[in-house]
């Protein structure tokens, strides 16, 4: 799991603390924050809604939030980012909830393929297959780590953020979920 | 219940940098963000002038209160 490396990291702590501050004293200044996370904040709601229009309209409800709330945000040793995924994922599932709409995710080939080497089986059609129904069998909240490790691809700073831990807590939240979720995939492996 | 689908590389639904900026647009989001931050009006008694005219009404309402 080494070596996955979100593009934020080129913006670093002091700089992205100087820039919230001048866009709580100035909305205006909002801007560069707003440029900077555009992107990846777009992506990690295209990837769950499969809807470019829609994307589009809850990124602008995610930073229009973010910009009303900016007062309250305080510095915890987590990156920005995290804050802004957190509003992100509740808006994701708010959307969810209203629309009843079922939540079908695309996973990439090279997402399944790391999953399935981070609990040592090899790739295969068949393997692939067996791993996204035990994924799809986890509790919700086991689901959600995977899905921010190895598809959204945040690091564990991040997710730690968005959950408020420890970063050595999220790296055994995420662990915890995979050893589940090799459980998962041994018994279905059994049943066929 | 979350349904996952597999996805082949270059198949499928993937977003251009330029299908993604076509929804950025940070001047509308600072207008929204006015319009809902808007401070309401200036209170009518703290304007000098209207101060002194709900004084006024005040006291009228008082003094014909009194004679009936």
């Amino acid at each position: 799991m080494n070596g996955m490396q979100n593009n934020n990291t080129k913006y670093s702590r002091e700089e992205e603390l100087l820039q919230i501050n001048a866009a709580k004293a100035d909305p205006a200044r909002f801007a560069v924050l707003y440029d900077h996370y555009y992107k990846p904040i777009f992506l990690f709601i295209h990837h769950r809604i499969r809807d470019k229009q829609l994307s589009g309209d809850l990124t602008a409800q995610v930073f229009l939030k973010a910009m009303i709330n900016l007062g309250k945000y305080r510095d915890q040793g987590h990156p920005f980012s995290s804050w802004l995924y957190r509003i992100a994922s509740n808006e994701v599932n708010m959307y969810f909830r209203q629309s009843k709409r079922e939540s079908d995710i695309e996973v990439k080939e090279s997402d399944a393929v790391e999953m399935m080497e981070e609990i040592n089986e090899l790739y295969s059609e068949e393997n692939c297959t067996l791993i996204l129904e035990a994924l799809a069998e986890l509790p919700e909240e086991l689901n959600v780590l995977i899905e921010l490790r190895f598809m959204q691809k945040l690091s564990f700073l991040e997710i730690a953020g968005m959950y408020n831990i420890t970063e050595a807590n999220a790296k055994m939240k995420v662990y915890r979920a995979l050893e589940k979720l090799k459980q998962k995939f041994n018994e279905r492996r059994g049943r066929k | 219940m979350k349904k996952y689908k597999l996805h082949k590389e270059n198949s499928g639904q993937q977003i251009s940098d330029e299908e993604m900026m076509k929804y950025k647009d940070f001047s509308r989001l600072k207008h929204q963000y006015d319009t809902v931050t808007k401070r309401p009006k200036k209170p009518l008694y703290k304007n000098p002038y209207m101060f002194f005219v709900l004084v006024l009404i005040i006291l009228l309402a008082l003094l014909l209160a009194g004679e009936l």
